[in-house]
């Protein structure tokens, strides 16, 4: 059944388009949305920052948009961020990221995965200190903290697929944060 | 010469009041909207349910990411400070993630998602993806929806069971605003696909390569063909921007729907992309033609 019988009331969302004042309203609320929706994907340029100030109290309420996937190109590395945790007795331990499986884990996976993505980044060297800390806790033995925690990236370019087929490229490492325990 | 001119103007006007009127007022029967809800309170309840239990790595007191690197928007409803106050948040969310479903007072649950959803989420921005933002906005548009217009716990309290499967007719204004944010997320993926990758063809290879965001390791077999991954890759362009532009053309809306349910299922086999390929999905039934469920619906209840 479509339309209402004679003992239902339209819902509010739908009543609002029965008066003038309503109208108005919905007009006002189109506009405003519509423009939050599609004002923050403008590119950059000197107009749009000019205008930015209309749709900023959405982006800093939370109503964000950023859409570029794989863009301009996808990135040309495949990457890992491992760490390598040293205890006092001279034993080491690897820490990786932590898996959960390919379909519903995969969800939590990500989140882990996109950790792993940004904190390599030399613009993201703030959070290194704390991350390694984390890791430091997560791989202890009881008590026992790691007196040290290497943090190493690990990336293959990927180079782009030709007639020939894609040329082999060589694993590299670097190590880009050393955290020290309080005994270390 | 004015009377015509005037002539030409109140035709042009009145013919886009009528278009206005059609796109933004003309009631149409709420099964895509009560259907889009269900959907959507099945992913909350999802996005929740998996953020849940990583709370001690990700977002409690002693996270991976300390508290202080939390990212501060201007209108920061709540910082989630403590490891408590994390779980209040994802109490909060699950349950409103099954208020939403089951359609009970669906648009403040909806406000209260995306207020909560924004809070856990600036807690650690350093594990977001596109799909964690189109999960805000889209609670946030379906709240100026009537969601629970049909298939909804409201409707039976209020008419009865046998009206579970019944759906008044509703307004389409706030239909056309997730309408509008779909497009503009294909129009955007497209546009920024400007690197020489996409443009000859190779980039499809790339992507499936990265085996940090490969869901069952790198597919060999699909990576080195050459002919395939062109297809692929300029496939993914064409379908992006079809479903910017031809969705809108009402012949050409079912074959569109299905083709971008394609892009997105094929890409969620490959590569994680978190919950951005279902909330696509979710986003494309607001291009279902409601009359043609309404008739669907009838039949089968007949």
């Amino acid at each position: 059944m479509s339309g209402l019988d004679a003992t239902e009331r339209t819902d509010a969302h739908t009543a609002l388009i029965h008066t003038r004042v309503g109208q108005a309203v919905v007009a006002v609320l189109v506009v405003v949305m519509s423009v939050w929706i599609v004002g923050p994907n403008l590119p950059a340029s000197p107009a749009r920052d000019m205008v930015a100030v209309v749709w900023s109290p959405a982006v800093n309420a939370g109503f964000e948009q950023n859409w570029s996937v794989f863009s301009p190109n996808p990135r040309a590395q495949t990457l890992e961020v491992v760490a390598v945790a040293e205890f006092a007795d001279g034993t080491t331990t690897e820490w990786r990221l932590p898996e959960f499986g390919p379909v519903i884990g995969a969800y939590r996976t990500y989140r882990w995965r996109k950790w792993q993505e940004r904190v390599r980044l030399d613009s993201n060297a703030r959070y290194w200190d704390s991350s390694a800390a984390w890791i430091a806790r997560d791989v202890a033995r009881g008590d026992e903290l790691p007196v040290r925690v290497r943090l190493l990236r690990r990336w293959r370019d990927l180079e782009p697929l030709t007639a020939d087929g894609i040329a082999d490229t060589k694993l590299n490492e670097f190590e880009f944060h050393v955290w020290e325990g309080a005994d270390g | 010469m004015v009377d015509l001119a005037a002539a030409l103007l109140e035709r042009t006007r009145s013919q886009f009041d009528a278009a206005a009127h059609a796109l933004f007022l003309r009631e149409r029967p709420a099964w895509p909207v009560a259907i889009m809800r269900i959907l959507f309170g099945l992913v909350v309840f999802g996005w929740t349910a998996t953020m849940a239990l990583d709370v001690g790595g990700l977002l409690g007191s002693d996270a991976l990411v300390p508290i202080e690197f939390a990212s501060q928007g201007v209108w920061n409803w709540f910082a989630l400070e403590s490891t408590g106050a994390v779980w209040v948040a994802i109490g909060a969310l699950l349950i409103a993630s099954v208020a939403i479903t089951l359609g009970w007072r669906p648009t403040e649950w909806l406000v209260l998602t995306f207020v909560l959803l924004v809070a856990v989420q600036r807690r650690n921005p350093v594990i977001l993806n596109s799909g964690d933002f189109l999960l805000c906005n889209f609670a946030l548009i379906l709240a100026f929806m009537p969601t629970g217009a049909a298939l909804s716990i409201d409707r039976w309290r209020r008419h009865g069971r046998a009206a579970l499967w019944t759906a008044p007719n509703v307004a389409p204004w706030g239909l056309r605003l997730i309408q509008l944010q779909l497009c503009v997320v294909y129009f955007f993926a497209f546009w920024s696909k400007s690197g020489d990758l996409w443009h000859n063809g190779t980039a499809v290879s790339t992507v499936f390569r990265i085996d940090d965001i490969t869901r069952f390791g790198s597919p060999g077999w699909l990576t080195n063909n050459v002919l395939l991954i062109a297809l692929l890759t300029w496939g993914t362009l064409a379908i992006e921007l079809a479903l910017t532009t031809l969705l809108w053309a009402r012949r050409l809306r079912p074959v569109l729907i299905g083709l971008g349910c394609l892009l997105h299922l094929f890409i969620d086999l490959f590569v994680l992309v978190g919950f951005f390929g279902p909330l696509m999905m979710i986003g494309l039934l607001s291009f279902a033609d409601a009359d043609w469920l309404e008739r669907r619906i009838s039949t089968l209840g007949a």
